[in-house]
């Protein structure tokens, strides 16, 4: 988003999203750049249980290069969470987020994957999982929702980017934490490899995230 | 009681008429926001001091705590943990059981309740008594979620209208015996997907809701009315491009039945106006929109909830102020921002 000087703003008749950004080559890289860390070549599988975040890949205008595999140590707030729905007595592990803040190239941004299955809790892991479009989807089957927000203050800019990933695989490679009677866990650590394609892009994704967070969907 | 179903739906969204202007798009500054929430705002509703309109109260919902009331310089000034409420409406000087009150309302997903609260002469808020009443006459499948109230301008009667992420939508009448407040059910209906906002337009009487992924309905706000529903703005159009249809409010101008229907358009962070009377046709073609981009404060993204209250006239906002949810601030916090409603109509070139 431009901003564009009030007394003016009135004359302008713009096309439905013209209002979006319109940068210098310049800053359209800075703002279409997310580099962490090292460069490095993207992730071919799962890089472990200690916490990290390796983000390498293409999605639409935006170059991901996050190389973080000391998340604290590059600056970057890593949380994980975990959502149920009610089965009976027991609780099924219908979905997961991954979530990352962080100041990239001078810029808060914020990253989100989100996933999704009937129930996470009947596999043992390591455990692949095809991604898919369908919602909570029964067998070995998921989806990825990724999602990176940010507003670049000066230049007046708001990024704001969801997107559902249906082509590529999940390896749900761990998932520790204590849990109680129902299965509910709110803390330990969750882990994983995606590698999805989508346009002729690619993105290659390999986490180890601490879970702060649990909730159950009445 | 009168129920309907969402085959009553009337699809009469039509090609904009010949003539028609085409949209306008702006982008415009806040002049003031609020300290940040504790954890995630949703919907604003305004509390008008006419008698010191400096005065005048912003009240929150932030969706993990409650309620936060601010003051016009974004200070907050009470904080009430009840729940996780998600939308609130508030009607000033309605009378009820011969009392004359000011009511709020708000939607509570813990329990899937409507919670009310009284506000005072200096706009504080205190729980009703009682305080929470089911959101609807069963067990739904899913969370309580939008809210509005409707204050019909020719009967007096108060009513609630809260809707159901099922797409369920329930119209309870609020009245009021011995210093106590009850519901009655007076009419149900659903709409086909996700609903949030919810505003009514007590002297128009209509009542919008927004369908997160279909777009804006319009339904006749007498509850003896049958649900037809009228979709003015679909998910794709010119000021709708994608998205979700988020909160919704009726910002006056002119004559008590004029003035527009202002929207959140989530997905282009962007605001869009509708003229508040429908054409002879009953469309009401969308006017254009407006972004706010960084000025005294940062821009708003990810718009959500809002409301326009004329009744705030003060040096900073001549014509009243319109509040909005953003969801992104420096230290990745959320707060609320407040917009003068003048800026709005000038940079889109409306009365």
């Amino acid at each position: 988003m431009i901003r564009i000087p009030l007394l003016i703003a009135s004359a302008i008749i713009l096309a439905p999203g013209a209002l979006a950004q319109e940068l210098s080559d310049a800053d359209r890289a800075i703002n279409n750049t997310i580099a962490v860390g090292e460069a490095t070549q993207a992730p071919t599988q799962w890089l472990g249980a200690v916490p990290h975040f390796v983000m390498i890949g293409e999605f639409d205008d935006y170059t991901f290069a996050i190389n973080a595999p000391d998340p604290e140590a590059a600056g970057v707030a890593l949380a994980g969470k975990r959502e149920y729905r009610p089965n009976g007595e027991a609780l099924d592990f219908i979905d997961f987020e991954v979530a990352l803040d962080a100041v990239i190239g001078g810029i808060e941004r914020s990253i989100e994957m989100e996933f999704e299955n009937a129930n996470f809790a009947a596999y043992e892991f390591p455990a692949d999982f095809a991604l898919q479009g369908a919602a909570f989807p029964e067998g070995n089957l998921s989806n990825l929702e990724l999602e990176f927000e940010w507003e670049w203050v000066e230049k007046s800019v708001v990024v704001n980017e969801e997107a559902l990933f249906t082509d590529g695989t999940l390896t749900f490679a761990l998932n520790e934490g204590e849990a109680d009677e129902r299965g509910l866990s709110d803390s330990g650590v969750i882990g994983g490899f995606v590698t999805v394609t989508r346009d002729g892009q690619t993105l290659a994704i390999s986490f180890t995230a601490p879970v702060r967070e649990a909730e159950i969907d009445e | 009681m009168n129920r309907g179903a969402a085959v009553t739906l009337t699809l009469l969204l039509a090609a904009a008429p010949a003539g028609a202007q085409a949209p306008v798009f702006a982008t415009i500054t806040a002049v003031a926001e609020s300290e940040a929430v504790e954890a995630d705002p949703d919907d604003p509703a305004i509390w008008v001091n006419a008698d010191d309109p400096a005065q005048s109260r912003i009240i929150g919902t932030d969706k993990q705590v409650g309620l936060v009331v601010f003051d016009l310089a974004g200070t907050a000034v009470q904080r009430l943990s009840d729940g996780r409420l998600n939308n609130i409406d508030l009607r000033q000087h309605v009378s009820l059981g011969g009392e004359e009150l000011t009511l709020a309302a708000a939607t509570r997903r813990d329990d899937d309740t409507i919670v009310f609260y009284t506000i005072d002469a200096e706009g504080t808020l205190a729980p009703a008594e009682p305080f929470a009443f089911p959101g609807a006459p069963r067990e739904i499948g899913d969370d309580i979620y939008g809210l509005g109230l409707y204050h019909d301008a020719r009967s007096g009667r108060l009513y609630v209208v809260v809707n159901f992420k099922t797409g369920d939508v329930f119209q309870w009448e609020v009245t009021s015996t011995d210093d106590r407040l009850a519901l009655e059910l007076r009419r149900e209906w659903s709409v086909p997907s996700q609903p949030e906002g919810i505003v009514a337009d007590d002297a128009l009487g209509s009542i919008y809701v927004g369908e997160e992924d279909g777009g804006i309905w319009r339904f006749p706000a007498d509850p003896e009315a049958e649900p037809i529903g009228t979709m003015i703005d679909a998910v794709g159009s010119a000021c709708l491009p994608v998205d979700d249809v988020e909160g919704m409010a009726v910002g006056p101008s002119g004559g008590p039945e004029d003035g527009y229907l202002v929207v959140s358009a989530q997905g282009v962070n962007r605001y869009v106006l509708y003229p508040r009377r429908p054409d002879a046709e009953g469309r009401q073609p969308c006017l254009g929109g407006v972004e706010v981009g960084t000025g005294p404060t940062d821009p708003v993204s990810e718009t959500d909830g809002l409301d326009v209250a004329t009744g705030v006239v003060t040096q900073e906002f001549p014509r009243g102020v319109m509040v909005v949810q953003d969801d992104r601030n420096e230290g990745f916090s959320r707060n609320f921002k407040f917009v003068s409603w003048a800026d709005v109509l000038e940079a889109l070139g409306l009365d």
